[in-house]
């Protein structure tokens, strides 16, 4: 957990992301990242991994995900959003239309403005059984990739695989 | 993300660590709908909607945002820092040329006495001259004394 008083005075997401000192898992990935699979750790809920990551804010966070780009829904880009958390309204009783949502930024701070985006409630879903191509297929056939990403899987397809994620 | 993400992973030799990761970029690179026994959401896509911030989201946010960069709340004291540095500077450099300034200003108003200028000759020149202090030189010898080394010839002449 990050010592506010003793973290390094960044002025991007980016450098502080970077710096290894600020790193709660020093590098030991392994035990998170199988939290968010689902053939791992079953057990763990998509509401639980949204309540943990939101709840669990003070920890640097940083997370890869697909969302349809501004320009061309059926495009779909790879953002980075980070710093998860939840709005969490105040004890005098007033209520806003932020309540119980959750909130990240996208992206780094540009010229001192940074984008807050919604974070969805399915955002950590389970994709089950999709035929995917090998590892090697994607090495090897880039040029194949479109926006729309690789070509359709032919269901019996040698050079791919069924993953749920 | 296959030509840097995956080869970086590859170089950090961390393939089973971010198996997770892979099994993720593999279903967003596939680009294909689920397959017939897909038990799940249609896409991986999110739906990022951009909030119009309130005051209540931004103090939520900024809390977050004072957390990890705490020095983007700050003043920039660097630059102050650096800027009042930089006045005293001025200021002392103009002070200091100003005291240089009126020294030599007051050094060019004081008399000169031909003592101060021509220390070891003097003696021999009294001795010469048959006279038992400086205050009693001919006037030539005063304004020779005053004068600048450029002055000296036409003083002379």
């Amino acid at each position: 957990m990050i010592a506010p008083q003793n973290a390094p005075r960044h002025r991007a997401f980016a450098i502080m992301f970077a710096d290894p000192a600020l790193d709660p898992c020093q590098g030991q990935y392994q035990r998170i990242l199988e939290c968010f699979d689902p053939e791992t750790n079953p057990a763990i809920s998509h509401v639980m991994l949204l309540e943990q990551t939101t709840g669990s804010w003070l920890i640097p966070q940083a997370y890869l995900c697909c969302a349809s780009c501004q320009q061309h829904t059926r495009v779909y880009c790879i953002h980075c959003i980070h710093s998860p958390s939840k709005f969490v309204s105040s004890l005098n009783g007033d209520t806003t239309s932020w309540d119980v949502k959750s909130f990240a930024y996208l992206g780094d701070i540009i010229q001192g403005i940074i984008s807050t985006i919604t974070l969805p409630n399915n955002s950590f879903r389970t994709v089950n059984t999709v035929r995917v191509k090998t590892v090697e297929f994607m090495c090897t056939k880039l040029d194949l990739l479109t926006d729309y990403g690789f070509p359709a899987n032919a269901a019996d397809a040698a050079d791919t695989s069924i993953v749920t994620t | 993300m296959w030509q840097i993400l995956y080869p970086a992973i590859v170089d950090a030799q961390t393939l089973q660590t971010c198996e997770t990761l892979l099994k993720w970029i593999k279903v967003i690179s596939t680009g294909s709908t689920l397959g017939k026994n897909a038990t799940g959401l249609p896409t991986t896509a999110l739906d990022l909607q951009v909030p119009l911030m309130d005051q209540a989201l931004i103090n939520h946010r900024a809390v977050i945002l004072k957390q990890f960069l705490p020095v983007l709340s700050q003043p920039l004291k660097t630059l102050e820092h650096a800027l009042s540095q930089m006045a005293a500077a001025v200021l002392q450099f103009t002070n200091d040329n100003q005291l240089a300034r009126d020294k030599k200003l007051t050094r060019e108003q004081t008399p000169k006495l031909h003592s101060e200028k021509y220390t070891f000759t003097l003696n021999i020149l009294l001795e010469n001259l048959e006279i038992a202090n400086e205050q009693k030189l001919p006037k030539l010898w005063h304004n020779w004394s005053k004068c600048t080394k450029r002055q000296e010839f036409q003083v002379l002449t």
